[in-house]
């Protein structure tokens, strides 16, 4: 019977982030604990204090009545306790098999490679979870991943499995079989702790909600509370859901598509879809449908192979990037720190990347660091940019943050289309809120939007009509409140 | 339940390097005419091309521990470590001739290590400066040797020639790299053995001065930079070269040009999104790059040393890179690098004669240097993790 007892725990970031303020929580065998909180309150840090990586400034750890202290993530595995960090740690380059192994290696000097696979997915099998052992962990899913660090975590004993923001990463039928993992965990006696924002998740998979705001637990609650409370207590203060006013937008289509292919696996098989302006349309569908090339095909860094592709008029099917930014589409990236910012360079340099000859900062070859430095004050106080100055790296900005410096840039300038590609995957709910406010202002304002996203509750709320992509191709345009249709659209089950 | 519970066990441990919340590992092998730092982890990118904000300390943290290395070095060759630091010293500062013997030396470094570090800030590694430089040389003591323009026009046609002629020698590398994706890394470094070739064909060629020495001709007072100050060798090369670090300054961060530059070498996916050419910049800085350290070899021939010799070093190049990581790429840290470089250089003579130390002892000490400023952002995340302090975890905000 195992039991974890964080006692006091106190952890303090010079120079003045008290990231946890006198946490104590006690996980039981057998139990789904879920720590919710905002970004920043402090869910992660109590969790590598748990699991070793971190040393707590103050307090104590007591695993089964035993005070013990973690000097590294091998002493708490050795306690039974483990976790599986958001970015996962596995070594892209060696197998399924390897790296559950790794540091375990049985048998002598030579490892029988086929022997050791077997092993594991014996073992995998054994606790619920399917793996191939002898693939390459780099050509697997995220999914795939995830479960292969939940399944090295058990082979090494772990008893408490701490999970950080695992749905971050995942698909909505991966998600659905993570959780069915965590409660099969549960039942076979071992603890989970499941960190998320996501107040859906945790009411459905948690037995207990511990909530976390700036760093202080600030109360327990059943999952059966109403998510209306669960959010005000996690933000401090109510949270109003940004109410879009269905306005009707023009009958001209500002972007269309037509018939449009690319390479991609999958790429775009025979896309039609236009977006008026004034109108926000959804783009639905589970992960790995062909997003990412209708997020490129539209930008330009994808070529099209076939079809047409129309912005306010002017066929842009061979048009370069450059060509496209200056007729007025921008894009929020879905894959943000990649082609969204240079994390590496200042907050007021991000601001006006892409800017700098439109707006007229550089002026025979000359950059106007002031005139640019202005722009960047402004949108950090229009966009509620939290940074201690736009000198500040933009690597030290927390994640919400930083997708609120590329909002800002890429809507600051008054575009016409905004392809807005999972514009709030991983953010917390204060900056999920601001971003949607965003985009609901640029479509009063007469802009167009595509808002290509996995998250379906996102879609419904914010689409005037909805597109589902399946396999490459695009649906009939849907009401956004036809949930079922789009499910079945995105299981690819309608025709 | 597993069968190995108690054995030991590999973890990752969080030790302050890992990504910020939400950062996704990106896909492997995206964005075609990226640069060879592409093929490196974010984390290669961000020590090489830009360092972290601590730099400065990190630099001289690993100036001081190459000299205690060295120091080491030193002992366990019976040589008394703080008679030869004094000899090096006194060679390099102690006199004014000592003085200007170590501008001597820092003047074409500066020039070369501003050329690097222009092309690092682009994630462009032009690795073959000293190629550049050579040729830069050899087309400005051509010109000077064979035309008679008149006083200071002379100066300027041969200054002329060099920019052209390094442009054109790191042109090749840079259309190779946008046309066939050949690694500049290596085609700059293979382009310094043609230039040695060049030059050796030249002098003993079609511009070999009269007479039985394998050099070109000695050039007159004309294409000469004026002595700055007597019974040296320090000349008006010398403010050239001063001149430039503002004008690179000012290049970086205050042009437009020098924003794409700078972002390309940051995140060249990013940079590509903005609209930004990847290749156009990656072509352009290693022009732009060539043409500097062809100006480099200009200064040095006009400068100093009044013809290229058949032998000329072109290893000025390789210790430009030394420069150019310990001054951060910046102009500013390139200047106080290259002075500290040449100093040691200047000081190596005298420490050779007056405290019996070898001459590679110098090329130790830079390879030292090189060692710890690389390795000294981990270095510092490590002593760090061992103090508890802060590790850059997600939510460490």
């Amino acid at each position: 019977m195992q039991e974890l007892q964080l006692i006091h725990i106190d952890k303090f970031f010079p120079p003045n982030t008290h990231a946890c303020a006198d946490v104590s929580l006690t996980v039981r065998a057998g139990e789904v604990v879920a720590l919710l909180g905002e970004n920043g309150a402090g869910k992660t840090t109590l969790m590598r204090i748990a699991s070793g990586v971190t040393r707590p400034d103050g307090g104590s750890i007591v695993k089964d009545g035993e005070r013990v202290v973690l000097g590294s993530p091998r002493d708490a595995i050795r306690r039974g306790i483990g976790m599986v960090h958001q970015h996962f740690m596995l070594i892209p380059r060696l197998s399924v098999a390897e790296n559950v192994v790794l540091g375990f290696e049985e048998g002598g000097a030579v490892l029988d490679r086929r022997a050791m696979a077997r092993r594991v997915e014996a073992f995998a099998a054994e606790v619920g979870l399917a793996v191939a052992g002898d693939r390459r962990v780099e050509d697997l899913a995220v999914g795939e991943q995830q479960r292969v660090e939940i399944v090295r975590a058990l082979y090494r004993g772990v008893e408490v499995l701490i999970l950080d923001e695992p749905t971050a990463v995942l698909t909505p039928a991966e998600t659905e079989g993570l959780f069915r993992v965590v409660r099969e965990m549960a039942a076979g006696g071992k603890s989970v702790v499941f960190i998320s924002h996501k107040l859906h998740e945790v009411s459905e998979v948690a037995d207990r909600v511990l909530i976390l705001r700036n760093g202080r637990l600030v109360a327990e609650r059943p999952p059966s509370a109403p998510l209306g409370e669960l959010a005000a207590l996690m933000v401090g203060e109510p949270v109003e859901a940004p109410s879009p006013s269905r306005r009707p937008a023009s009958s001209e289509p500002v972007l269309s598509l037509g018939g449009a292919r690319s390479r991609g696996e999958p790429g775009l098989r025979d896309v039609s879809l236009s977006v008026l302006s004034g109108e926000i349309v959804g783009i639905a569908g589970v992960d790995g449908n062909g997003q990412v090339a209708l997020e490129e095909a539209l930008v330009g860094t994808r070529s099209l192979e076939g079809g047409t592709f129309t912005l306010a008029g002017e066929r842009l099917e061979r048009a370069s990037p450059a060509a496209i930014r200056r007729r007025g589409l921008v894009r929020i990236p879905s894959e943000r720190h990649h082609d969204g910012m240079v994390a590496q360079a200042s907050v007021w340099e991000n601001l006006v990347l892409f800017d700098l000859a439109e707006l007229g900062f550089a002026r025979h070859g000359l950059l106007d660091v002031r005139a640019a430095r202005r722009r960047a004050e402004q949108l950090v106080k229009n966009y509620d940019i939290r940074c201690g100055s736009i000198d500040q790296k933009l690597a030290e900005l927390s994640g919400g943050n930083q997708q609120k410096v590329i909002v800002a840039r890429e809507l600051g300038a008054g575009p016409r289309v905004v392809v807005a590609a999972q514009p709030t995957r991983g953010l917390d709910v204060g900056a999920t809120a601001s971003v949607h406010k965003a985009l609901i202002e640029l479509r009063e304002r007469g802009g167009a939007v595509l808002l290509i996203s996995a998250d379906l509750d996102e879609i419904c709320q914010l689409a005037d009509r909805v597109y589902v992509l399946y396999e490459g191709r695009v649906s009939q345009p849907v009401a956004p409140d036809d949930r079922e249709q789009i499910g079945r659209l995105m299981a690819g089950v309608a025709a | 339940m597993s069968s190995g519970q108690d054995l030991g066990l590999v973890e990752p441990s969080g030790d302050g390097l890992e990504p910020g919340p939400g950062k996704l590992t990106p896909p492997a092998g995206r964005g075609a005419d990226v640069t060879v730092l592409g093929q490196f982890s974010h984390r290669a990118r961000a020590v090489l091309v830009a360092p972290s904000s601590q730099q400065l300390g990190e630099s001289v943290l690993a100036v001081l521990v190459a000299f205690a290395l060295g120091a080491v070095a030193l002992a366990a060759n019976g040589i008394n470590p703080q008679s030869a630091y004094a000899a090096l010293v006194s060679g390099s500062l102690g006199s004014a001739q000592s003085l200007a013997s170590t501008a001597v030396q820092a003047a074409p470094l500066l020039v070369a290590s501003l050329a690097v570090g222009i092309s690092f800030r682009a994630g462009v590694f032009n690795i073959g400066a000293g190629g550049q430089l050579g040729v830069g040389a050899l087309a400005a003591a051509v010109v000077g040797g064979y035309t008679r323009l008149g006083p200071g026009l002379e100066l300027v046609a041969m200054a002329a020639a060099a920019l052209a002629a390094g442009a054109v020698w790191a042109s090749v590398a840079g259309v190779l790299k946008a046309y066939t994706g050949a690694n500049e890394v290596i085609t700059t470094l293979m382009l310094t053995y043609v230039a040695t070739n060049l030059i050796d064909y030249a002098v003993t060629g079609p511009a070999k001065a009269p007479g039985a020495i394998n050099q070109t001709p000695q050039l007159s007072g004309q294409a000469m930079f004026p002595t700055l100050v007597g019974n040296t060798q320090l000349t008006a090369a010398i403010i050239v070269a001063l001149v430039l670090v503002p004008l690179v300054w000012l290049l970086l961060f205050r042009t437009g040009y020098g924003f794409r530059l700078r972002m390309v070498g940051l995140n060249p996916d990013a940079a590509t999104a903005a609209g930004f050419s990847v290749r156009r910049v990656g072509v352009s800085v290693l022009a732009l790059s060539g043409a500097l350290a062809g100006l480099g070899g200009m200064l040095e021939v006009a400068g100093v040393l009044g013809s290229v010799p058949q032998d000329m070093s072109l290893q000025v190049g390789y210790t430009a890179i030394v420069v150019a990581l310990l001054g951060n790429n910046g102009p500013g840290g390139i200047l106080l690098a290259s002075t500290l470089l040449g100093a040691l250089a200047a000081g190596s003579t005298n420490m050779q004669s007056a405290a019996g130390v070898s001459g590679p002892f110098v090329v130790l000490l830079e390879a030292i240097m090189i060692g710890t400023v690389v390795g000294m952002p981990v270095l510092v995340r490590y002593l760090r993790a061992r103090r508890r302090t802060a590790p850059r975890g997600a939510e460490a905000r």
